[in-house]
């Protein structure tokens, strides 16, 4: 699928004033392509995210998914489309507390109707390629917070998803944890074929993104200009 | 005599492993120290041993000449009250679900400290005009945007009128121009204020102009701008998953 | 100025004000939950003791300083001259002679039966409170006296008569109002009050009175009441003045009991409705402390900040708890009950005890205390580990082992179990919501039908501290209901069932009219005008009186020889009633209540002996029954061994039989007919009566259905909330299901099944649990209270109780959760 954002624009109001957090933005993003957001917090990146999943409708300017505009759905279909093709990883992550892994992970599956047995079979092998096979009946509670993100990278994919959105996955990781969750992305987009878009603050996405983008303002720009961290990449 | 003083300090916690190991730090009055390491590196754990909040597993915290561990849990609050101020300015504050103004919010301390509500409101509005959120005095703690967030919670730091404040993460704000305002503010402060600081971030951006950096984290050096002496540490061993 | 742990108490008051602010639906929970508690607690203590407190003021107001009392075995009195006989002796400081007799006063607007007490003016030299009225030479000496309030009923003004009945024949009397001050207590209790002479006129008790109040000189008490045993021991009652109190209390016992029951579940449901508010901010008040320390308060001072705001909530939960409780007085517990009033003085008017005050204030307070310091060992929203759960079931089981084992061996404590089990049903919760959990998930496994069921059992599959403590509130209040609401339900039957086979003697009923126990006695008209009569088939004359014995202010019955029963079936407990009822037709024996007998040490077969007015009586006992609806217990035996006990052939009612064919109207009308116009007497036919009786017994155990409905409410609307403010709280996480792909429709489903799934296993515990308790309590009331209470379970009754908890809780939470289930996607980004 092709992910394409035509002069969107989504303004929201902060107090008395009327903030363009998205300004006419125009992105297009290929099968297989991961974009790395960049962008300082609050400027709009969520935002963007959100609208390209058809969670939010743009005020102006349209989101395709394969010539097809999604930003227009009605509520439930837009909840159709996003349960039953995109992939959103979260920062939060919001899990269900009481619920086993494997039920956290098949959520998706059974909000669409599928029985819940067979849901958290399905999302076995994605549980077992994110290492996390043996503890499928364990409870969140239990887990680390890389293993949670863990899961909910699993969530985001067990039904299998044409796009891929990802809102700071790396967040809560160390240096090490998040190499290993962004490379992860990378394969899975390149697997399978997935235009990706991954918001993040981690120096470490502009390794494994095929492109760097900025937002600032509302605007996008190239990342060309974004000053390297010093001391990165340079260790002993 | 430093006002602050680290000597062959250990810590280490279950699950995150060894987190400082023989650290040696000197902090003199009125001197500014930026620290900067990725998240999870250990500058929390730095700032929260240097306030007494957390003792060492190793090693001794000195500040102005008193060993820490010394003191009972009721000197350390007292000192924390008044001396030495711990400011996190990105954590939730569940404390300002305590009140009900910004200049309510700022001048907390000093009511624990057992002052009234008149003096503490008196030293809240100075805090406030000293930091540039003046405007705010009224407002509700939970209105404010992240760059107010940061003032306030320096207000609130500096209204006990501390020798020593310990800053976690001022980088909070999106706008990069704002975050030069608080950088240049926290020199200011410690220049008029004569306070000594230490800040510690993990944007690299909060680390220009201080004439001291530390680096926490994997023992790069950091090559500062100005002259001054750079301190570094040796790389903690391998840690588990992060809890 | 006052300062606590360093802080000023401007400060603390600061702190509480803020946090209302941000927490406003919690703190108003949790302090409604503790003034439930306090509200019903401080009602039931304050309406128990009015009862007897204006009792008590009654007895004190007449007696002033007198300490002992002879009183009269039967309503007959004894002659008067026994006064002045006490007066002479060396002692007595002084003596004054009373009379009183049940009457019925008719006026325009209504009919009142009442007390009429005649007193002398040597009674003003005791000190009472009718001093002043005795002092005022002739102002009883004309007709009637009666409080503000009575006249007002009767419609009749100072000055007015009014048709006054007694002894079974109705005359006009003059009437007079008392004012508050002169009356004192007696007047304001209803009562008639008259001189002596004009009582015994009215009463045609020529010369005679029922008792005689002694004051004694100092120190000399006990020597005067061996005189007063050698004089008067044979045929009367030397007792204390307070004697009538300790029977009113044993009378009022088992529904005190009953009411203070009720009370505790009230209170149990009160606390954990409050229990479950604080829940919400457990978490948070942890960070709030840690906050605390980083910034620099001493170790004491979130203590004293959280302290504090438990004192503050306390003091304002219990205040109103306090106020919501004077209104439950008022508006539930109002009345004297009528089926007290006329067999015992029970004034009106209300004791302001400030002991009651400050228990239940404390109580309140402490309650709020223990909610702020709960600790707890895991979050509230961590699971109770299995473990855990088991533990809590066998304890849960070994409690309800114990209260059987208790109920069977000793009944008369069983109603303590009444509060075991509830606490049981507590425990009972975790290893019951994963039972329930995975049971519904097996079945929902499968299917794709029942998703939002699915999704909604994945919340629950673990029991939290949450969870189960709101499951917890609809369990033991719908307990409540069932057990108490069940065991009240078999009572009125068996009361019914009792009242229609007493009453099936006889087509009509001759009374002297009134809610009594046909215990007044009353000149008998002439029979034989009455028998002559077309309509009348045969009369019988049935008499009966109040027999004190001991605490116990028993019911005597002399039932006619030639009744068609002499025994009520549903009444009788050992012995076999065929020949109980031939030696009770023979004569020489006696059927008393268990409770009695027991009391006596009495079996079937053994003599029991009565003091009656004509001395010490035995009879041998033919069979123990229970207690005829009247809880003190009832000695039958027949209507001659009564006049000849009793020292009198005069009827308390009269049993008419109705000529075949004749309507029960008929048949009335014949009766008044032959009795005359100058009757006193009140014709009932059996359906009439039977109705009086009903709404009778039904009056004594009224309020337990006010407070039970409203306790229901009050759990449903508490589950409610809490339930609503889950689903807030939840915002965040919907939200983020959202932007997973779930429709607002789909998470609103689910939060309606999580919802419906944790009231369910409340109300089904609650049903369950409910059901035994009804068991045993019916157990009790049997055996510690005498009432015929078959054991009868009421499918309707059950699942109106549970349902209604149920349907209230979602109807209500349904709403937020909607507005909930809306949360925008930004929701889910702020944390």
């Amino acid at each position: 699928m092709r992910l394409e954002l035509r002069e969107v624009v989504k303004r929201y109001r902060s107090g008395t004033e009327t903030i363009r957090a998205v300004d006419r933005v125009s992105l297009t993003v290929a099968p297989g392509e991961l974009v790395a957001l960049y962008g300082p917090s609050g400027s709009g990146k969520t935002t963007l995210l959100l609208t390209a999943g058809a969670m939010l409708r743009p005020d102006s300017g349209a989101v395709l998914a394969d010539d097809r505009v999604i930003s227009a759905l009605p509520e439930s279909k837009a909840a159709a489309f996003r349960r039953d093709n995109i992939g959103f990883v979260l920062q939060s992550f919001h899990l269900m507390d009481s619920a086993t892994i494997a039920d956290n992970a098949a959520i998706k599956l059974v909000l669409a109707g599928m029985p819940p047995r067979r849901a958290r079979r399905l999302v076995r092998p994605w549980l077992e390629r994110l290492g996390l096979g043996e503890r499928h009946a364990a409870t969140p509670a239990r887990l680390s917070t890389g293993e949670r993100q863990r899961v909910a990278i699993a969530r985001a994919l067990a039904n299998d998803p044409k796009i891929l959105l990802a809102d700071e996955p790396t967040g809560s990781l160390d240096a090490d944890r998040s190499r290993d969750v962004l490379r992860l992305l990378r394969d899975l987009t390149r697997e399978r074929a997935l235009p990706a878009i991954v918001v993040t603050h981690d120096p470490e996405a502009a390794e494994v993104a095929d492109r760097t983008l900025v937002l600032r303002d509302g605007r996008l720009t190239d990342a060309g200009t974004l000053p390297r961290p010093v001391g990165s990449g340079t260790g002993p | 005599m430093p006002l602050l003083s680290f000597e062959g300090v250990g810590k280490a916690y279950r699950g995150a492993g060894v987190v400082l190991d023989g650290f040696d730090l000197d902090v003199d009055p009125g001197e500014f120290v930026g620290v900067w390491g990725e998240r999870r590196s250990g500058k929390t754990t730095l700032l929260r041993l240097a306030a007494g909040v957390e003792a060492p597993d190793s090693g001794v915290v000195r500040y102005a000449g008193r060993d820490l561990a010394d003191l009972s849990e009721t000197g350390r609050s007292r000192l924390r009250l008044g001396e030495i101020a711990l400011a996190t300015i990105d954590a939730p504050s569940h404390v300002a679900a305590s009140a009900i103004t910004v200049a309510d919010h700022v001048g907390l301390p000093l009511v624990f400290g057992g002052r009234s509500q008149r003096e503490a409101a008196d030293a809240a509005h100075r805090s406030l005009h000293l930091v540039g959120a003046g405007d705010c005095m009224s407002a509700a703690p939970f209105e404010l945007r992240p760059g107010e967030g940061t003032r306030v919670a320096l207000a609130r730091a500096l209204v006990r009128e501390p020798r020593l404040l310990l800053v976690d993460e001022p980088a909070v704000t999106p706008d990069p121009t704002e975050r030069e305002e608080i950088r240049d503010l926290l020199h200011q402060l410690t220049r008029s204020l004569r306070v000594a600081m230490l800040v510690a971030s993990e944007e690299v951006s909060m680390m220009v102009g201080a004439p001291r950096i530390l680096s926490i984290g994997d023992g790069n050096v950091v090559s500062n701008e100005t002259t001054g002496t750079v301190i570094s540490f040796p790389a903690p061993a391998p840690t588990g998953d992060s809890p | 100025m006052i300062r606590l742990a360093g802080l000023r108490i401007r400060a603390l008051f600061g702190f509480y004000a803020a946090r209302i602010r941000q927490h406003p639906v919690q703190e108003m929970l949790a302090g409604a939950g503790i003034a439930v508690g306090v509200a019903l607690v401080y009602a039931v203590m304050v309406s128990s003791a009015s009862i007897t407190g204006s009792a008590a003021r009654v007895v004190e107001g007449v007696a002033g300083h007198a300490q002992l009392q002879v009183t009269a075995r039967s309503d007959q009195g004894f002659d008067q001259r026994l006064a002045a006989e006490i007066r002479a002796l060396d002692g007595v400081e002084d003596a004054a002679p009373l009379l009183r007799s049940n009457v019925m006063l008719v006026g325009p607007d209504g009919s009142r039966s009442t007390q009429m007490v005649g007193v002398s003016p040597t009674l003003a030299a005791l000190g009472g409170e009718l001093g002043p009225i005795l002092a005022d030479g002739d102002a009883l000496g004309t007709g009637l006296a009666v409080s503000e309030g009575v006249a007002e009923s009767l419609g009749v003004a100072s000055g007015g008569s009014v048709e006054l009945r007694a002894d079974g024949r109705a005359r006009m009397v003059p009437l007079s109002v008392l004012s508050p001050e002169v009356g004192g207590a007696l007047a304001g209790s209803g009562a008639v009050v008259t001189s002596l002479r004009l009582a015994q006129r009215y009463a045609n008790r020529d010369r005679r009175v029922s008792q005689v109040l002694v004051q004694t000189i100092s120190g000399r008490r006990p020597a005067v009441e061996r005189e007063l045993e050698r004089l008067a021991g044979g045929f009367a009652n030397v007792t204390g003045v307070d004697a009538e109190l300790a029977a009113l209390r044993q009378a009022t016992k088992p529904n005190d009991q009953s009411t203070q029951l009720f009370a505790a579940i009230g209170v149990m449901v009160g606390w954990l409705i409050s229990f479950n508010a604080m829940l919400f901010t457990v978490a948070e008040r942890r960070r709030f402390v840690t906050a605390l320390r980083l910034e620099g308060a001493s170790p004491r001072q979130p203590l004293t900040i959280l302290g504090f705001e438990a004192l503050l909530l306390g003091v304002l939960a219990s205040g109103f708890g306090l106020l919501l409780g004077e209104l439950l007085v008022r508006l539930i517990f109002d009345d004297v009950p009528d089926y007290l009033a006329f067999a015992f003085p029970v004034g009106s008017g209300r004791d302001f005890q400030p002991s009651i005050v400050v228990l239940c204030f404390l109580g309140g307070v402490l309650a709020a205390g223990l909610d702020a310091f709960y600790r707890g060992q895991a979050e509230s929203r961590e699971e109770i580990a299995p473990r855990t759960g088991r533990f809590l079931l066998w304890t849960a089981l070994a409690v309800v082992a114990a209260t059987t084992v208790v109920a069977v061996a000793v009944p008369a404590v069983t109603i303590v179990g009444g509060i075991t089990l509830a606490v049981a049903a507590m425990l009972v919760m975790p290893v019951a919501f994963r039972f329930a959990a995975g049971w519904l998930e097996r079945v929902t496994g499968s299917t794709s039908r029942l998703n939002m069921l699915s999704v909604a059992l994945m919340e629950l599959r673990g029991p939290t501290t949450r969870g189960v403590a709101l499951t917890a509130v609809a369990a033991v209040a719908v307990y409540g209901s069932v057990a108490i609401g069940g065991a009240r339900d078999d009572i009125v039957r068996g009361l019914d069932s009792h009242t229609r086979q007493w009453l099936s003697n006889a087509d009509l009923w001759v009374t002297t009219g009134g809610q009594d126990l046909m215990i007044n006695s009353f000149t008998a008209p002439d029979l034989d005008r009455l028998r002559a009569a077309e309509a009348v088939a045969a009369v019988r004359v049935h008499r009966g009186g109040f027999l004190d014995i001991g605490d116990r202010r028993l019911w005597l019955i002399g039932r006619p020889v030639d009744s068609p029963t002499m025994i009520p079936a549903s009444q009788m407990l050992d012995g076999d009633i065929e020949q109980a009822t031939a030696r009770l037709r023979a004569g020489g024996w006696a059927t008393a209540s268990a409770a009695f007998a027991n009391e006596r040490g009495v079996e079937v077969g053994d003599r029991l002996r009565l003091p009656t007015p004509t001395g010490a009586r035995s009879f041998r006992l033919a069979a123990t029954t229970l207690n005829f609806g009247w809880i003190p217990g009832a000695v039958t035996i027949n209507n001659r061994d009564y006049a000849d006990a009793v020292g009198t052939v005069a009827p308390s009612a009269l049993e008419v039989d109705l000529a075949p064919g004749t309507s029960a109207e008929a048949g009335r009308q014949a009766v008044e007919a032959a009795l005359g116009p100058a009757s006193g007497l009140t014709v009932q036919t059996r359906a009439e009566r039977e109705a009086q009786y009903y709404d009778f017994g039904r009056e004594g155990i009224a309020r337990l259905d006010q407070i039970a409905a409203l306790l229901l409410l009050a759990a449903a609307l508490a589950v409610a909330c809490a339930l609503a403010a889950a689903a807030w709280q939840r915002r965040p996480r919907l939200a983020a299901l959202k932007i997973q792909g779930a429709t607002r429709t789909q998470l609103w489903r689910a939060m309606l099944c999580e919802a419906g799934v944790l009231v369910a296993i409340g109300c089904t515990v609650g049903l369950t649990l409910g059901v035994y308790g009804h068991l045993l309590a019916g157990r009790f009331v049997r055996s510690a209270t005498g009432f015929a209470s078959p054991f009868t379970l009421q499918a309707d009754e059950l699942l109106l109780a549970g349902g209604f908890v149920a349907v209230v809780a979602l109807a209500v939470s349904a709403i937020p959760g909607w507005f909930a289930a809306g949360a925008s996607a930004r929701a889910s980004f702020s944390e």
